[in-house]
């Protein structure tokens, strides 16, 4: 009996061996699994400021609330009980959050980034199998302003658009580690080491945005859709000097909180996610082309019929009239189709092409923004009859508002392209600014020709096609357009569609701002009526807020002054 | 223990092995009961002072009963017995009787809770020695239905009612208190052959009949693979166990009582001794049983009466089995059971009838000694010893 009992102790004594060194690995690193949590420190996202400083994204703390049900099951407590005492909490209906407590799985979500209060009365709440973390919220203080630049980041505070995704990178910073050891319930096993990685915050951007004319731009642009029952609308202004982006909308927007509700015409950037044929205004880039070519002068002379065929196409001015002398400057002012192409003609295909690229069509801007287009700008080696006449007027080819901008931005700075930029710098503090590389430049025309076109497109604003545009005080140079629409199903044009456009510069003497606008599909066609009051109401706006000095009105009525209008008569 | 007036090394080692078990099971009940102590209660010294509270009932009963001449425990026989078989059947009543897992083992007094199957083990030792050693004659003379009237037909019923709550375990340990009386009083081997396939076949039918025993089987053979519902148990006492290794990650250090191991502090504390003192630890508890075994089996054989050896034997061997039961079943060796560990695992009523059980088997080592050796023996020694085993 002895020697049995013997035997079996011997046995037991080989058993308790096995279990606890021979076979205890996998034991050991199960054991180790269950204990061992991994809590991560979520890095506090960088802000997004405007120009002077005020937020317009930034993260605040926020509580996540999840449950893990099989817990729950084990430590035997009731769901229907803890659902009747989160429900009030979670503001969600009870049987929601029943149902989430008896889910067969070891974590669901049962509210994410709750305010922290709520975060803080659930967890004194006690309840077995039900957590909370800090997981940081974004807002956006300034709500729907600049909602279409700024972006916005998923659940996760992961950038998904605009430049909240364009520079995740930097605003991201590194999430830190919290390493435990917990007991079932989450009850942290206090003799047991903790390790602790610290996050690293993301850095805050500074953007270029000017937060009142982005907001004078948002209103004015929303007015106009309304008021001309257009699809939507957008203008972008920039600084004509640095290529500053100071404003930059489209309207229809939407705003942060109802993202989901959004869809993605209102949700898009469409300044630069979105292209199309900008018509007349594209008169400048062949009009500087011809005037630093020497083709023409602004009092050369040609004679305009209302209709011209090319190839197997019949062009026409928007308004009829007989065959008559205009002067380069008029063809201009007046946006005429006919005198436009001649001048065309007599530049040709090549070098057309050529500046078309110079002026930045059919290339990326450099700003970098997410989902940008280049636009569509045929190689000259594909361009057949009826190219060059079409290309001149701004049809068949295609840019987006912003590559516009930069054409009058390049007349507006003496013939130097600037690229556009939408960050000033990055900043880890109050006071002090990394700021952003200096950007690229190109010269595109001469400083002659960028005044002479300035001149004419002041011209346009006096006494051409775009009066609406003016701004008491200040003499504007711009462009009206008015471009068809390419269908979308078919080869060929959209009937009754059309962008309206308005793109200029003001002070015309020393220009410090530069505004485009377009609206799509607009009840009233033409540009000239549509888009050139919201021009001058951005710009008045603008112009009043930089403080730019109004230009001399003796100066402006001067016979013969340096910015009046070559007068083609006299 | 207290030293005895007339030691002998038996009554030493049942002394030593017994208050080394003590101790170590009140530091290891304090270990692994602080946390869920704290959880339930709030009071993280809740259960080992019931646990201390217990103890100071159960060494002096223990020691009271190794002083008390074997006349008296033999004239409390049958009352003892006449009692624990009707608590037993009492706790079967639903309103009488509180049940946890499935069983209705216990009734709730006040404070505490007490478990009459703990009380029939001892009933049954107390009472088939003292009916075998009245026989005891007529047994040499071999008596075979002397033997087994009233001892067979008493003993079947009390296994039964035990048995009936279900709780097949100590049924098997009543069991064992009666069966090894019997053996020794000199039931033939075909007979204990005989008991042996019965209670083997009762058991099978217990167990084909219980749903939740026969899954017990299935998750002992594989606990990971019932890692969700019945092998979890055993699968928390091996995390345990492994992450203990050799050494043990160190007193009060342990994970698993921290709500992992379920019945850390009663059943399974043999996990956390694992893990806590490694496999030294556990190879020391084994050894401190396997010692007292040893001097219970001793003191069987120098029994100087037939009830003493009687009583020996069936206190040596119930307990033996049950310690036997409980480290296997946590080490995998048995499916998991419901048994405690004697003298270290929490359990008052289960505490307390050990001690007695304990003092009656030292109260036998006493009566081994011729009188005169080894008086005043040598307490400093025993002190030293014990206090030894305090300071592991």
């Amino acid at each position: 009996m002895l020697a049995l009992y013997l035997v079996l102790t011997l046995l037991l004594g080989w058993r308790v061996l096995s279990v606890q060194v021979i076979h205890a690995g996998q034991y050991r690193v199960l054991a180790a699994r269950q204990t061992r949590r991994q809590v991560n420190l979520p890095a506090t996202r960088g802000r997004l400021y405007d120009r002077s400083g005020d937020p317009l994204a930034m993260s605040v703390a926020a509580a996540t609330i999840y449950a893990d049900p099989r817990m729950i099951t084990r430590a035997g407590a009731d769901p229907r009980r803890m659902g009747r005492r989160l429900a009030p909490l979670l503001d969600m209906p009870r049987p929601r959050v029943e149902r989430l407590l008896r889910e067969d799985t070891g974590f669901v979500y049962l509210g994410r980034q709750m305010p922290s209060r709520v975060g803080s009365r659930v967890a004194a709440l006690e309840l077995p199998g039900i957590g909370v973390l800090e997981e940081p919220a974004r807002v956006y203080p300034a709500g729907s302003l600049a909602a279409q630049v700024v972006g916005y980041v998923g659940t996760d505070n992961v950038g998904l658009s605009g430049m909240e995704l364009q520079y995740d990178d930097v605003l991201a910073g590194r999430n830190g580690l919290l390493r435990l050891e917990e007991a079932p319930g989450g009850l942290d096993i206090t003799s047991a080491r903790r390790e602790v990685r610290a996050p690293l915050p993301g850095s805050d951007l500074v953007l270029t945005l000017d937060r009142e004319i982005q907001f004078t731009t948002e209103t004015a642009l929303r007015r106009a859709v309304d008021r001309y029952r257009a699809v939507g609308g957008s203008a972008v202004v920039l600084d004509a000097r640095t290529g500053e982006v100071l404003a930059m909308a489209s309207a229809p927007g939407y705003s942060p909180e109802d993202i989901e509700r959004a869809d993605e015409y209102a949700r898009r950037n469409r300044v630069v996610t979105d292209v199309f044929e900008p018509g007349s205004v594209n008169k400048v880039i062949t009009g500087s082309a011809a005037l630093e070519e020497g083709v023409v002068t602004p009092a050369t002379r040609l004679m305009v019929p209302d209709h011209l065929q090319v190839a197997d196409k019949e062009f026409t001015d928007s308004h009829s009239h007989p065959p008559e002398p205009m002067s380069f400057a008029d063809i201009i002012a007046e946006s005429s189709n006919i005198g436009t192409i001649k001048v065309a003609q007599r530049l040709g295909q090549r070098r057309l092409a050529r500046y078309l690229r110079r002026f930045g069509y059919g290339r990326p801007t450099g700003l970098g923004f997410p989902g940008e287009s280049s636009g569509i700008l045929a190689d000259v080696s594909d361009w057949w009859g009826t190219s060059l006449p079409t290309i001149a007027i701004g049809q068949g080819v295609s840019a987006s508002l912003l590559q516009v901008a930069g054409v009058f931005q390049t007349v507006a700075s003496g013939g130097e392209w600037v690229e556009p930029t939408l960050v000033r710098g990055s900043t880890d503090g109050p006071g002090r600014l990394d700021p952003a590389p200096e950007p690229k430049r190109r010269r595109v025309v001469s400083r002659r020709t960028a005044e002479q076109m300035a001149r004419l497109l002041v011209g346009v604003v006096e006494r051409g096609t775009g009066t609406e545009a003016a701004v008491p005080g200040y003499r504007v140079a711009g462009k009206t357009g008015t471009a068809k629409k390419p269908s979308e199903t078919t080869r060929g044009y959209e009937a009754g569609a059309y962008i309206g456009t308005f793109a200029g510069f003001a002070p015309a003497e020393d220009p410090d701002l530069v505004v485009a606008v377009a609206l799509d599909e607009a009840e009233i066609i033409y540009g000239g009526v549509t888009a050139a009051p919201v021009f001058s109401e951005i710009m008045t706006f603008a112009l009043a807020h930089r403080r730019v000095e109004p230009s001399d009105p003796v100066e402006a009525v001067a016979p013969g002054g340096a910015w009046t209008v070559a007068q083609p008569d006299g | 223990m207290t030293p005895a007036r007339r030691t002998s090394p038996e009554l030493r080692m049942v002394a030593v092995c017994a208050g080394s078990l003590f101790v170590l099971g009140m530091v290891m009940t304090f270990s692994a009961s602080f946390v869920s102590s704290t959880a339930e209660t709030g009071d993280p010294f809740g259960i080992v002072t019931r646990h201390a509270l217990w103890c100071a009932l159960a060494v002096p009963a223990g020691y009271a009963a190794s002083r008390v001449q074997p006349r008296t425990w033999r004239r409390m026989a049958l009352p003892l017995l006449a009692f624990a078989l009707l608590a037993a059947l009492l706790v079967l009543v639903p309103n009488l009787g509180v049940s946890a897992n499935g069983s209705r083992r216990w009734f709730d007094i006040g404070p505490v809770t007490f478990q009459p199957s703990e009380v029939v083990k001892l009933g049954v030792a107390l009472w088939s020695a003292h009916i075998l050693a009245r026989a005891w004659p007529r047994l040499r003379a071999g008596d075979v239905r002397s033997l087994l009237v009233p001892v067979a037909p008493m003993l079947f019923a009390a296994v039964v009612l035990v048995a009936a709550s279900p709780d097949l375990e100590t049924a098997f340990i009543v069991a064992v208190a009666g069966g090894v009386p019997l053996f020794l009083a000199g039931l033939p081997l075909r007979l204990v052959a005989g008991g042996a396939l019965l209670g083997g076949l009762g058991m099978w039918s217990e167990i084909v009949g219980r749903e939740y025993r026969q899954a017990r089987i299935e998750a002992w053979f594989d606990p990971l693979a019932y890692y969700d519902t019945i092998g979890y148990q055993t699968s928390q006492g091996f995390f345990a166990l492994a992450s203990g290794g050799w050494f043990g990650v160190g007193l009060g250090q342990g994970r698993g009582k921290w709500l992992y191991v379920p019945n850390a502090h009663t059943d399974f504390i043999f996990a956390i001794i694992g893990e806590e003192l490694g496999l030294v630890g556990g190879l020391t508890v084994i050894a401190l049983f396997t010692a007292l075994g040893v001097a219970g089996v001793r003191i069987t054989r120098r029994a100087a009466d037939p009830f003493g050896r009687l009583l020996a034997g069936a206190i040596t061997g119930w307990i033996m089995v049950q310690a036997f039961t409980n480290v296997g079943s946590v080490v995998g060796l048995l499916p998991v059971t419901g048994v405690t560990l004697p003298l270290v695992s929490f359990g008052g009523s289960s505490l307390f009838v050990t001690a007695v059980a304990i003092g009656m088997l030292a109260g036998v080592a006493r009566s081994l000694a011729p009188p005169g050796d080894g008086e005043d023996g040598p307490p400093r020694q025993l002190r030293l010893v014990g206090s030894e085993e305090m300071a592991g």
